[in-house]
């Protein structure tokens, strides 16, 4: 998905670029021009075939292997076919792992979408001093790296002396001194792990919408307004439908993004109580890496892939056509 | 994995070491350089240096070349470093790590090694049972870390006790005794005991002559539903919810960090490592010289069993200067150099025969006796898979907040279910 984004973001410049320059009557010109965007693209596709495109392949050939330590300390190379998916299909725990992680996906998301617009919308209204403090704040909650708060996370959460139960407490919601967020209940800690993933996610969407919404001509805001629109009316008939091509973006970068947490969960849980917070991220670690089995890490690999692959067609496609009719 | 947790050990002390190793030449012009890994924290260069002048007098022209590993992303560089074909010629492993690596086939034999530097006294059986894997030795035992009781005699003496518990029941009659005195404090704990900290309640299930696998005909059987493993999982259980707070049910040592908990007064006694004290002090100046410690009583009064962590050393398959990194192994792992390593690092050295050495901190002395009683995990390669994961953890929290013995029994049927299945893995 990511390495088609590049591609995707300068075909279309030169698609319109072509139609524009079409007319143009010096023929010799426009036989060398076709190839230069090609010559200036060669190092970012180079680039991305290395990086991505490299391990990407490896990471499929693997799939088909048994490759674990031994393996890799005899440099040998066994082939097993489709056991590992055979294998990975049949546990279990997998398939309770991705029911996890699309209802945890779709609800990171989805809060992030609308405390994202909400935000937003906010931002277009204050003034320039509060604006730029509200921005501050988020770009600095955007920019500390996830391990750093994750643990930050963790003190505030912490059942014996935690800042969160605490404050509970003190607000007198009833005796929650020692409430256990992550260690007894899957669910209180997917609340804690979500909350997280959404107050690092707002920023980015936010700071995103906003820019777009600043684009959307007043006039038309003018026009509804004496047309005697309310302000729902106003903000799901004008403002939305002019800004779908950047919620849609947003919507499938959160979603590549949120599909693929590990780090928080990581950091808060290790998967647990129980393995109740084991997304496929998490189960393909700890299947991989702990018992060293690298072939079935990749084939869960592979499978989370064609998951995201299959959740965003929908919307890459309507993008590209959304691009196509402007 | 218990490498690892072992991290902590003096880490800024010996910061240096670090530092040392970092600005090192990584080769040689003329001769053959032999390249060590060690782990940071642990072994100093005092120590390191004299095996090096050794076994440079031993070998002229050979040098030796000592990298210092950080802990974070370990288990992946000797993965890889295994694999290659320019590994370190040898390396510290963690002692539970090292049944994967051999049966994977990275590490050489050293059966015959082994047998050079055995000495009188007897390797430490948490060091030995890991590196030795269906019959033959794939590293040498290298150090050790154990747990004892670390206790706050200004709390003990408030509470009127004045001799450390010979055995749980007492334990348990002391605790009580002093959360009684101090019961005002909020999440207080006689013995802060986290429900997951299963280096400390492991032992438990082998004083009562349990186990979680034993090896019989080729195969790991687990042992958690015998009368005597559920004997010591109870006993877990009734320590656990007398003298430990309720929150600490459901967590492991570092979050709170246990040392910190004690420091700051929340706790009368912990279970913990001979690096910790150090930490506590630091963290409480007034409780310097105030702290004691005393092994972990058996129910039947003595000492119990001790968890035994540590490390190994062994020999990379790959390497060039096999027989060169074996004399150095030799040098490293025998009594003249270990003991110096027990008196200049504060480590346990590798085997019994050294216990009753004589050290300048009294501190090292309840850790150097408990270890003399100890066990280590189940010597099977899917061990690795369990320090991976998060069974055993589960396992000891399940019963910490189990509500009946009826679900004891169910939990450890559940984990011997697990047991069977990824003891008998092979790699």
């Amino acid at each position: 998905m990511i390495a088609a984004e590049p591609g995707a973001g300068t075909t279309a410049p030169a698609r319109r670029r072509s139609r524009v320059a079409g007319p143009a009557p010096l023929k010799r010109l426009h036989a060398r021009v076709e190839w230069l965007p090609y010559w200036l693209l060669t190092p970012s596709i180079v680039l991305i075939v290395v990086l991505l495109g490299y391990p990407l392949v490896r990471l499929v050939e693997t799939s088909f292997q048994e490759y674990g330590l031994f393996q890799l300390f005899s440099h040998t190379t066994k082939w097993n076919g489709v056991a590992n998916y055979q294998a990975i299909l049949a546990s279990g725990s997998f398939w309770d792992s991705v029911l996890r992680t699309l209802v945890f996906t779709a609800a990171c998301v989805g809060l992030t979408m609308l405390v994202g617009m909400g935000v937003a919308v906010l931002l277009i209204r204050l003034n320039k001093v509060v604006r730029t403090a509200i921005s501050i704040a988020m770009v600095l909650a955007w920019a500390m790296p996830p391990i750093s708060a994750a643990i930050v996370w963790q003190w505030l959460f912490a059942n014996q002396w935690g800042v969160v139960d605490w404050l509970l407490t003190a607000l007198h919601l009833g005796h929650l001194d020692n409430l256990d967020w992550t260690g007894t209940s899957p669910f209180r800690a997917f609340c804690v792990i979500t909350m997280m993933i959404v107050w690092q996610a707002v920023p980015f969407v936010a700071l995103s919408l906003y820019a777009g919404l600043t684009q959307v001509p007043t006039e038309l805001y003018e026009a509804a307004r004496v047309d005697g629109a309310s302000a729902w009316r106003v903000f799901s008939k004008v403002t939305v439908p002019l800004i779908t091509p950047i919620i849609g973006l947003l919507t499938i970068l959160s979603l590549i993004w949120d599909f693929n947490v590990f780090t928080q969960i990581w950091v808060l849980t290790q998967g647990g109580p129980n393995g109740g917070t084991e997304t496929i991220g998490v189960w393909s670690y700890v299947e991989a890496f702990t018992g060293s089995q690298f072939g079935l890490g990749a084939a869960a690999s592979v499978v989370a892939m064609a998951l995201v692959a299959v959740m965003s067609f929908y919307y890459v496609r309507s993008l590209v056509r959304t691009g196509e009719v402007r | 994995m218990k490498m690892r947790r072992l991290a902590p050990l003096c880490a800024a002390g010996l910061g240096l070491a670090g530092l040392l190793a970092g600005t090192a030449p990584t080769a040689s012009a003329s001769g053959t350089t032999l390249t060590i890994w060690l782990m940071t924290g642990e072994i100093s260069p005092n120590v390191y240096n004299a095996v090096n002048k050794a076994f440079e007098a031993q070998h002229p022209g050979v040098k030796v070349n000592v990298e210092i590993q950080q802990w974070s992303g370990i288990t992946t560089k000797i993965d890889t470093a295994l694999a290659s074909s320019n590994p370190p010629d040898a390396l510290e492993i963690g002692n539970t790590d090292v049944p994967e690596y051999a049966a994977s086939g990275g590490l050489v034999d050293l059966t015959s090694v082994e047998k050079q530097v055995k000495v009188k006294g007897k390797w430490f059986g948490g060091l030995q049972a890991p590196a030795e894997v269906k019959g033959h030795v794939y590293a040498i035992p290298l150090l050790a870390g154990d747990r004892v009781v670390v206790y706050n005699e200004q709390m003990f003496k408030h509470a009127g006790i004045t001799s450390t518990p010979t055995t749980v029941d007492q334990l348990i009659a002391d605790g009580k005794k002093i959360a009684k005195v101090f019961k005002s404090r909020k999440n207080f704990s006689a013995l802060y005991f986290p429900g997951q900290y299963w280096y400390a309640a492991l032992p438990m299930i082998w004083d009562h002559g349990g186990n979680i696998a034993t090896y019989k005909n080729g195969k790991w059987v687990a042992q958690l539903t015998t009368k005597a493993s559920l004997a010591g999982l109870q006993e877990f259980k009734t320590v656990q919810n007398t003298l430990s707070s309720v929150p600490s049910r459901t967590v492991n040592t570092n979050l709170p960090d246990q040392d910190a908990v004690f420091a700051h007064g929340n706790a009368a006694m912990i279970i913990a490592g001979s690096w910790e004290p150090g930490v506590i002090e630091s963290d409480n100046k007034g409780l310097t010289g105030h702290l004691g410690e005393f092994p972990f009583p058996s129910y039947q009064g003595g000492i119990a069993p001790v968890f035994l962590g540590g490390s190994d050393i062994a020999v990379a398959k790959n390497s060039p200067n096999q027989k060169l990194a074996e004399d150095w192994v030799k040098l490293m792992t025998n009594n003249t150099f270990q003991a110096l390593m027990y008196r200049k690092d504060n480590l346990i050295p590798n085997n019994t025969s050294l216990i009753g050495l004589a050290h300048n901190s009294a501190l090292m002395k309840p850790y150097l006796q408990a270890a003399g009683n100890s066990q280590g995990t189940p010597s099977s390669p899917g061990w690795a898979i369990v320090e991976g994961g998060n069974e055993i953890t589960n396992l000891f929290q399940s019963v910490a907040t189990a509500k009946s013995n009826a679900d004891i029994r169910a939990i450890a049927a559940k984990a011997d279910a697990y047991f069977n299945t990824v003891l008998n893995e092979t790699p």
